[in-house]
């Protein structure tokens, strides 16, 4: 165990190539995350094109680097600016920008980029000790569990990801698993759902799907409203490195807190779908709660900006259990990575345990040593970085279309996949503009060749006595406990809705 | 209410009943997880179907919540939003008719110019410079044979 820990430190830190790799995704994460309009899973989406040929760990690394700095520099905007990058950010701002208007700014981008910084670390930690305590878990689990595990994880996405319209969630969930059965079939060896098509005979491309149903339409939307934070004015141009420190030694300082709030965002982080903005928001609550003097946050407490900061972060390595070990993605962005990580060579699911755990230390320790990158690059240029909040949305639109084209067609190296990703995109676009929830597909259509085999082979076991197996019971009661509580609280007569996709 | 919503329900409706019948025609073990899926989800769509009618009553009766500010979409886009779907759909034709070297510059000039207002002279340069790196980067370092179109130019 210890060999294969420390291995992968090794492997890491020895290698040239691999240290270089993670470089670059920092500083590219780095750069797309203070970039309006480019969030996680766009940036992913992004370097798709470029993991084509890597090896299965340097890939795997490469974008698990990008996709955790991604947040750590996201916040830059609503400190400086007031004007958050995407919903992890939005807590941040309630303290953050009071302390930039009373010419704090820099104590405030110390303190937040460190405590991401620590936060991401903490995360990997829990998600480090989490293994051994539930590998023998995971592997006691029959064809009968998976099946309703997926289930379950589409359920449980569909509840978080729609709030009250639960069931909009679970008919794109139902979506995605329809999707999962075009090709060939694994007993009868029929062509289902693609004629002559050959292409389709192995599947529709997990990649060309992801795509079109959130890669584009964000483009598509980002084009349509050009968004910038430009001619929002900075709150203070005051700016020193004594103050840099003097933020950054606040997060030694509120040790206790930094820690609790990571390791909340860690645990929030397991449960697919809630996402980080609801762990920056619980940690926020809890940093208001557990404090002494209350009354100070929202107008530039120090405490405001860490806890946020530390818990969005903390999640990315609590996010990857589920997404390794069960295929079942934690955000959206997870989802993108994991379609990544399928082309990769690397399959999702309880194996990875027992036969590329070293796959999995390597990402751990990727966590670890990019986000120390992050932060020691960060609180460099922070002060530079911030005039990229200064970009239009549209300037960036024909290189992502362009990205996203040669991912695509990378994905399988055939041009059809480039006539599926418009004829999808339409789908994925309409499905934004009704603000109807798309999580529930990828993980539909991730989980269906699972599914499908695992209902096959419970039934051929147990019948359909596998439903009254005592885990399965659990597992059934979960899924009608969900959709009840949903039923329950969409009847309830509600104050200002606010749920937003993970 | 959102009628464009009701639009997605109905598409969702047609998707999954042209799946299910299609289904029919494979042997038992073939259409097996198509059902399991498929008819609930039928029943799903119908059940929203139901629910977007209910909240269509309740609007016309003056039940609903009131808009409190416009939405981000809308008739208001809609000539913003058909602008960028026929780049993007111009575009995935032109690399499927003349393939990636020569489709992807000419959305980057247009693109730039026309919708970014960028001046065309540095539009042109940052078009020049991005295809530069594509083939130097996939076709020379990688080795990748990006699509060269039915009818490439060169």
């Amino acid at each position: 165990m210890l060999e294969t820990i420390f291995g992968a430190l090794f492997g890491l830190l020895s290698s040239p190539t691999m240290m270089g790799l993670m470089l670059l995704a920092v500083i590219f994460g780095i750069l797309v995350g203070v970039t309006p309009g480019i969030g996680g899973k766009l940036s992913i989406a992004m370097a798709i094109p470029f993991i084509y040929g890597m090896d299965m760990v340097a890939g795997a690394v490469f974008l698990l680097t990008m996709h955790a700095v991604n947040g750590t520099s996201g916040q830059i905007a609503s400190i400086m600016f007031g004007i958050p990058g995407d919903g992890d950010d939005a807590a941040t701002v309630l303290d953050g920008y009071p302390l930039a208007k009373q010419g704090q700014a820099a104590r405030a981008l110390g303190a937040s980029i460190t405590a991401s910084g620590v936060g991401g670390m903490i995360g990997a930690v829990v998600f480090a000790i989490l293994i051994p305590v539930l590998k023998p878990v995971v592997l006691s689990f029959s064809p009968a569990e998976f099946f309703l595990i997926a289930l379950l994880g589409i359920t449980f996405i569909a509840f978080l990801a729609s709030g009250p319209n639960m069931v909009k969630g679970l008919i794109v969930g139902a979506w995605g698993l329809m999707l999962s059965t075009v090709g060939m079939d694994p007993f009868t060896g029929i062509a289902r759902y693609s004629g002559d098509i050959l292409i389709l005979w192995d599947g529709v491309s997990l990649v060309t799907a992801v795509l079109a149903m959130f890669a584009v339409p964000e483009m598509l939307s980002l084009g349509t409203r050009g968004t910038a934070i430009a001619g929002t004015p900075r709150a203070s141009d005051t700016f020193s490195y004594r103050q840099l420190l003097s933020g950054v030694l606040e997060v030694p300082r509120h040790w206790w807190l930094a820690l609790r709030t990571s390791v909340i965002g860690a645990v929030v982080g397991m449960i697919p779908g809630l996402g980080g903005s609801a762990a920056a928001w619980l940690c926020y609550g809890h940093a208001v709660q557990s404090s002494k003097t209350p009354e100070r946050f929202g107008k530039g407490a120090i405490e405001g900006v860490i806890a946020p900061e530390t818990a969005s972060n903390a999640k990315e390595g609590g996010s990857l259990l589920p997404t390794l070990f069960f295929g079942i993605p934690g955000s959206s962005g997870m989802a993108i990575l994991l379609g990544a990580f399928i082309i990769l060579g690397i399959q999702p699911g309880p194996n990875m345990m027992v036969a590329h755990l070293d796959v999995v230390w390597s990402l751990i320790w990727a966590l670890v040593v990019g986000n120390l990158m992050a932060v020691t690059i960060l609180l460099v240029i922070c002060r530079w970085v911030t005039v990229l909040t200064f970009v239009n949305g549209r300037l960036l639109v024909p290189f992502i279309f362009v990205f996203i084209a040669l991912g695509c067609f990378l994905a399988e190296f055939n041009w059809q996949n480039l006539v599926i990703l418009v004829l999808f995109s339409a789908l994925g676009y309409a499905l934004m503009r009704a603000n109807w929830p798309r999580a529930p597909f990828v993980i539909g259509l991730i989980l269906g060749s699972t599914a499908e085999v695992s209902l096959n082979q419970a039934l051929k076991i147990w019948g359909y006595g596998f439903f009254l197996r005592p885990v399965s019971l659990v597992l059934i009661a979960m899924i009608i406990a969900i959709v009840a509580y949903a039923i329950w609280r969409a009847g309830r007569p509600r104050a200002g809705e606010f749920r937003k996709e993970a | 209410m959102n009628r464009f919503t009701t639009w997605v329900t109905l598409a969702m409706l047609a998707i999954f009943a042209t799946m299910v019948v299609i289904a029919w025609g494979y042997p038992p073990r073939a259409r097996f997880m198509p059902f399991v899926v498929g008819l609930p989800a039928i029943g799903l769509c119908l059940l929203q179907l139901v629910l977007d009618l209910g909240a269509a009553r309740r609007e016309r009766l003056g039940e609903g919540p009131a808009p409190l500010e416009e939405e981000e979409f809308g008739r208001h886009t809609a000539w913003a939003e058909l602008r960028t779907w026929a780049y993007f759909v111009a575009f995935i034709g032109a690399v499927l008719a003349f393939g990636f070297v020569v489709a992807a510059p000419v959305l980057i000039l247009v693109y730039l110019w026309r919708e970014a207002q960028v001046r065309p002279l540095i539009a042109a340069g940052a078009a020049a410079v991005f295809t530069l790196v594509m083939h130097l980067m996939f076709e020379r370092l990688l080795g990748f044979v990006l699509h060269p179109g039915f009818w490439p130019l060169f």
